[in-house]
């Protein structure tokens, strides 16, 4: 039921200089992080996912979410500029981007980029607008053996989807459950598996976590890569001088409006694909891509074309509101990020679900306020300095990996004052750079922690309520046993029909083109 | 027995280092952690509400005991993944070494002063990794650590600065 006076309390709260500042320093930082080789959203959400502990809840979301969209747009940057893409999602765009950018057309190919995610991450924030709240209201009617097998079925949906490699993403999901039972138990609250370590007996913390896992294992993969080779990158300056220069051709709107169904196909996609937890927005993009190509021969995409940049940059930021769809509907993070935005609404004191909408209807307009606005954000500060952007994939990475590492000690310090968070930030920093070196997905690891308490409790929930009876608290109604059963459709199929090789397939077959 | 190779890895790099050699590693571990869960008296431990403490713990390992095994037979398993082909021991040192000067520069940062002791890791950091000359690194160290400290202190965090006492 739509709130009227929760909603004005939104507006107030995101149309304040406060929040709309630290959105836009959140576009900001991402489209960076997004345009810079080696750093990914995840990463940079990450990192600042412990300063959001400071801010208001309205600004922390700002954050948070300015950086993922402007991430995920900021890849596009360096593929089209270096034909290096800065995030995974842009890798499609480099096909089409940098043949455009070698025949001297790259202001016209980095203007159509930033339209197309704009357009189809506006569209698809709509979209998110009006299913997540449809959804959610369906999932009030679930009792805990419900919810205790959707998060199952989630978890085997991550593990499938998130690799080439069902077993190592069931490995990954199945390390984050462990590591979820380290200190309370969520309904007595026993300490267990702490390894008689007294500061193990709060549990493992979230923002330790992630900043190890995401952010210190990614630069001590850099450090490492570079300690191994002499020789530097050479970065190709001479293709980005007079990139924006007068003379540089631009997109006219005919242009942009003729890329129209490839647009569609990638806020199709993307929809599609973001709501569904683990495939995320390289998947998004590849596959719009794909099909894009071969629902439009004639426009010989692949060729360096507009066409091929608008369907591989819609089909990835298309996926960035409705990646928070299951989030907000069952209160399950479908990727790493909406895990992290998951995380700093907990850290608000807001835990995401469908209870979400009746209790914190203020948080869930200002999200989707945020949501809507940061497209605008993403679009002026992207049109303005796309071209200090293309500059940074310039940055080298020596320079880069101690500051990002200085930053992951300070945010896992500084978000409970606890020098045992920096100590544990590093071991999982040491896993995370044995998950990279081993090709472990890290999304199942991080989401599973995050669901393992609400798993048990609803399990044990069910026990309460039938008394014990193992057999009535899990499978107590049909809809339990029919999500109980696409657990084991779903297990058995994806060890069976390789969908992620298959993924890939698509992927290869666009880039041969 | 050696690694047949897959992602592009052409020389025989060994068994150890196929998904194989690396699950049966990780198979290892975790029959370490199940014999600590079996070892343990809170694992069994029966709550008010008749649930064991354990056992959702026991789940988790059982399941990675499970996924490891599966990599052990499954049709990737003699697959190796490039990087695990190219790790050495000296890469491994050095995310160890990364790690330990990182909590040397928490230790330091905070017990004697974060504006004199993180330009001097961030120095050394990019200086090892190849930032040359080293004045560059030097003036880039100073800045960063700068800018770093004057945001945390916008947004209320205030890093330690015992000796230059700001």
């Amino acid at each position: 039921m739509f709130n009227v006076e929760a909603f004005q309390e939104a507006l107030v709260l995101v149309f304040s200089f406060n929040t709309l500042m630290w959105l836009a320093i959140g576009v900001f930082i991402g489209v960076g992080v997004g345009a810079m080789p080696g750093l990914t959203a995840t990463t940079g959400v990450a990192l600042m996912l412990p300063l959001t502990f400071t801010l208001s809840q309205a600004a922390g979301l700002g954050l948070l979410i300015g950086l993922y969209k402007g991430a995920i747009y900021g890849g596009s940057i360096s593929a089209i500029s270096f034909a290096t893409p800065g995030t995974s999602e842009a890798a499609a765009t480099v096909f089409d981007g940098h043949k455009m950018m070698q025949r001297g057309q790259g202001k016209k190919a980095l203007l159509m980029a930033l339209y197309a995610s704009v357009t189809a991450d506006f569209l698809s924030d709509v979209i998110t607008i009006m299913v997540a709240p449809m959804l959610a209201l369906i999932a009030l009617q679930f009792g805990p053996s419900e919810r205790f097998w959707l998060m199952v079925l989630a978890v085997c949906l991550l593990g499938a989807l998130s690799g080439a490699h069902l077993a190592k993403g069931m490995l990954s999901a199945a390390l984050g459950l462990y590591i979820g039972t380290m200190g309370p138990d969520p309904i007595s609250s026993v300490a267990r598996n702490t390894f008689d370590l007294w500061w193990l007996a709060d549990g493992v913390h979230l923002v330790p976590l992630v900043v190890g896992i995401f952010a210190m294992g990614a630069m001590l993969e850099k450090a490492v890569e570079l300690m191994r080779e002499s020789r530097r990158a050479q970065v190709l300056k001479d293709s980005v001088k007079g990139l924006f220069s007068v003379g540089g051709e631009g997109l006219t709107f005919r242009e942009y409006l003729s890329c129209w169904k490839e647009m569609a196909i990638g806020l199709g996609v993307g929809t599609f694909v973001g709501m569904l937890p683990g495939l995320g927005s390289t998947v998004g993009a590849f596959m719009s891509y794909g099909i894009a190509k071969q629902v439009s021969p004639e426009k010989r995409i692949g060729t360096g074309r507009l066409e091929g940049i608008a369907a591989a940059e819609a089909g990835n930021n298309a996926t960035v509101g409705p990646t928070l769809v299951p989030l907000l509907a069952f209160g399950i993070p479908g990727s790493a990020v909406a895990a992290l935005i998951g995380a700093a609404l907990m850290l608000q004191g807001a835990t995401p679900g469908p209870r979400m909408f009746e209790l914190y209807p203020t948080v869930v307009y200002s999200l989707f306020i945020i949501l809507l606005i940061g497209n605008i954000f993403n679009l002026g500060i992207g049109r303005i300095f796309a071209f200090v952007y293309a500059k940074l994939g310039e940055l080298p990475a020596p320079l880069l990996v101690p500051i990002v590492m200085l930053m992951a000690v300070i945010g896992a310090y500084a978000y409970a004052n606890n020098p045992y968070d920096v100590l544990m930030m590093l071991v999982f920093g040491l896993l995370g750079y044995f998950m990279r070196m081993f090709k472990i997905p890290e999304a199942p690891l991080v989401i599973t922690f995050l669901l393992a308490p609400p798993a048990e409790e609803n399990l044990r929930r069910g026990l309460l309520i039938n008394e014990g009876d193992w057999i009535a608290a899990l499978f107590h109604s049909p809809l339990a046993i029919g999500l109980a059963l696409g657990v084991v459709v779903l297990t058995w199929l994806s060890s069976r029909v390789r969908i992620m090789e298959r993924m890939q397939a698509v992927s290869r077959e666009a880039q041969d083109g | 027995m050696s690694g047949r190779g897959g992602a592009g890895v052409g020389e025989d790099v060994g068994w150890i280092r196929t998904n194989r050699g690396v699950a049966a590693w990780i198979a290892g571990a975790t029959i370490l952690l199940l014999i600590y869960l079996g070892t343990s008296e809170w694992a069994l431990r029966e709550l008010r509400d008749g649930f064991r403490l354990g056992f959702f713990t026991a789940v988790a390992v059982f399941a990675m005991l499970l996924c490891a095994v599966a990599m052990m037979l499954d049709r990737h398993r003699h697959e190796t993944d490039e990087d695990i082909a190219r790790v050495t021991r000296r890469d491994w040192l050095v995310a160890v070494v990364a790690l330990a000067l990182c909590y040397a520069c928490f230790e330091l940062a905070w017990r004697v002063d974060f504006l004199l002791v993180a330009p001097v890791f961030l120095a050394g950091g990019m200086w090892t990794l190849g930032v040359r000359p080293l004045r560059s690194a030097i003036l880039a160290a100073v800045l960063v650590a700068v800018v770093i400290y004057v945001l945390f202190r916008l947004i209320g965090i205030a890093l330690p600065t015992n000796v230059i006492g700001l």
